[in-house]
């Protein structure tokens, strides 16, 4: 599994600032099509999943290298995990119009709305780096974006938003209608945008835009990035940062 | 990816009304979704492929294929507006402009199209902003000065269709509308040069040669407006030109006819005395068709001034000079219909028969 030169400079710069070697594997069933476990509690490094078959490899390891990198470049004491108290959690099923489900699938829900809060806002700031400086990988990365746009769209379809509630699928919506306007923009294509102004999104993309335009992009401010988004998608409270740790 | 159909689907309830135009945003029923398709339509066009929208009670759909041979909103404007979809073509300027406020086609178009909306104010201001970016943009000062003409300033009108023969001399359209915007303002010698240069440059343009034949019947040319005004109703047969041209050239015949004898014609005088004389032991219904006979027949034109008995009616025994079907239908019209302008004077010879017959009018 030869990785391209520039993903492996990424791999020594997460190994040099983290003091872990990093692994690079397959797994047939991941849900994402790719993953980034830091290294805790006695692992001997940091683990990078993809799913296996995808022609893009060498765009999805390297961001998630990023997400390692943008964690690590900050210092020891600045660094963060997102955690919820039960009664956070309880509070964001409440705020996500969870309440009515069964709790494990609440639960479910809410984990994966805060992740996606995580992956995207900080997700523009790997996906802009790795644009910008890159430039080898850009058909992957070009290619692996366009499929996420379709996947987007394919979760406005009635039958999927009627599935959840509400509250839930706006906040997964406003987050999808940014990275639909940004990347629209970027690659000339800004019809990837007009379902989600159809559908009345373009105020929630204004908000979450204007933060990701204020706050600087240095790994340091991600958290506040993080901070300041949640009430756009109603995700106050349901949430907060714990000091990172390796255990 | 090109050509590649892909669907995107949501639900109607999710549809956000207040993208649509703020009277379009209470409809309801078939009219509220061809309102949504009408304007999602319009927001795809220009994105470099084809977008159908359909929407059914319960969902929008977008079906999106790509295509490498995608042209400019600008120009997809334009054909819809050249194919007679003047509100889809408006609306996907109006996009056009959106996107670059700069785009001299879209301006020029969208101009245009609103000067003939009869929305010139806003045309005014879209074709002031063209000039100023792009003054050289072909016919953009001829835009310009039909869209002040159409304001009622006519001096600012012909300084702008001068401004546009100054940038392009051969222009036809700067040609033919300082012509017509002269003539208007009384200039008929300087508006007779420009309107012969128009015809020279647009020889199958109907209304160039309907403001030729105007300008040399005001002139006192008749011979010339004659031919000018014939031309008009080869190219526009039937058409509203046509009217005006047929209009012009009973004007001319009218002249004509009076130059000839002064006040009363002695000929149209019998002609009508005959027509009463007839006319009176007739029943109503047979006036009636002889007249409209003669109408039908005067619909391809009869020839007034020439002396040979070349007609001949189903309606009526004899053979006819033009003039003397005229006075006919004339008379007819005074029985059937006297609202009936048949466009030829001859109520002093009418009245004056009425007279000797010892009828009233």
């Amino acid at each position: 599994m030869p990785l391209a030169p520039e993903v492996q400079q990424l791999i020594q710069q997460v190994e040099q600032l983290s003091n872990r070697p990093v692994h690079v594997m397959e797994e047939t069933d991941l849900k994402a099509r790719a993953t980034v476990t830091p290294a805790r509690r006695g692992a001997p490094g940091h683990i990078v999943r993809f799913r296996p078959g995808s022609p893009s490899l060498d765009y999805l390891v390297a961001s998630q290298l990023q997400f390692l990198i943008r964690t690590f470049t900050c210092p020891a004491a600045e660094r963060w995990d997102i955690v919820s108290t039960d009664t956070e959690r309880d509070l964001g099923i409440k705020a996500m119009g969870l309440g009515g489900f069964e709790e494990p699938l609440a639960r479910m829900m809410i984990s994966s709305i805060i992740t996606q809060l995580r992956t995207y806002s900080i997700g523009f700031r790997v996906d802009d780096w790795i644009w910008k400086n890159l430039p080898g990988l850009r058909q992957q990365q070009e290619a692996e974006i366009r499929s996420q746009l379709a996947e987007n769209e394919r979760a406005l379809k009635p039958e999927t938003r009627q599935k959840f509630p509400k509250p839930l699928v706006d906040a997964n919506s406003s987050m999808n209608a940014l990275y639909a306007t940004l990347w629209g923009e970027r690659l000339h294509e800004t019809r990837f945008v007009i379902p989600f102004v159809a559908m009345g999104y373009r105020g929630k993309v204004a908000d979450l835009r204007a933060v990701l335009d204020e706050t600087p992009d240095d790994p340091a401010c991600d958290r506040m990035l993080i901070e300041r988004w949640a009430p756009v998608v109603g995700l106050t409270g349901a949430f907060h940062f714990k000091p990172y740790t390796t255990d | 990816m090109p050509d590649t159909p892909h669907d995107i689907q949501f639900p109607l309830a999710d549809f956000d009304r207040s993208l649509l135009p703020e009277d379009q945003r209470e409809l309801l029923g078939d009219s509220y979704l061809q309102a949504i398709r009408e304007h999602l339509i319009g927001q795809f066009v220009g994105q470099g492929g084809a977008a159908e929208v359909a929407v059914t009670h319960d969902r929008v759909i977008i079906r999106w294929k790509e295509s490498d041979k995608a042209e400019s909103l600008a120009d997809q404007g334009a054909n819809h507006l050249k194919q007679g979809n003047t509100d889809k073509g408006i609306a996907t300027l109006r996009v056009a402009l959106e996107r670059d406020p700069a785009d001299a086609a879209a301006l020029f178009n969208l101009g245009m199209s609103l000067v003939e909306a009869r929305h010139v104010g806003e045309a005014l201001e879209l074709l002031e902003r063209l000039v100023a970016i792009a003054p050289d943009y072909p016919s953009a000062w001829v835009a310009l000065g039909v869209a002040q003409g159409s304001f009622g300033e006519i001096d600012v009108a012909i300084q702008s269709f001068r401004e546009g023969l100054v940038r392009h001399p051969q222009d036809p359209f700067a040609h033919k509308n300082l012509g017509a915007a002269l003539s208007q303002s009384g200039q008929l010698d300087e508006a007779r040069d420009h309107l012969k240069a128009a015809v020279v440059l647009l020889p199958s343009d109907a209304q160039a040669w309907l403001n030729l034949g105007m300008n040399l019947e005001q002139s006192g040319v008749t011979a010339e407006a004659e031919t000018a005004y014939q031309r008009v109703i080869t190219l526009d047969p039937g058409g509203h030109l046509a009217e005006k041209a047929e209009a012009g050239r009973n004007r001319i015949t009218q002249i004509k006819f009076r130059n000839a004898c002064g006040a009363l014609r002695p000929d149209v005088l019998t002609y009508c005395g005959d027509a009463i004389r007839v006319f009176e032991t007739m029943p109503q219904e047979e006036v009636q068709r002889t007249t409209l006979e003669i109408a039908m027949l005067g619909a391809k034109g009869l020839t007034v001034n020439d002396p040979s008995t070349k007609y001949q009616l189903r309606s009526l025994p004899g053979d006819f000079t033009g003039l003397h079907l005229l006075c006919i239908e004339y008379v007819g019209f005074k029985i059937i219909d006297p609202t009936v302008d048949i466009g030829f004077d001859i109520s002093a010879e009418y009245a004056e028969a009425c007279r000797l017959r010892g009828q009233p009018q």
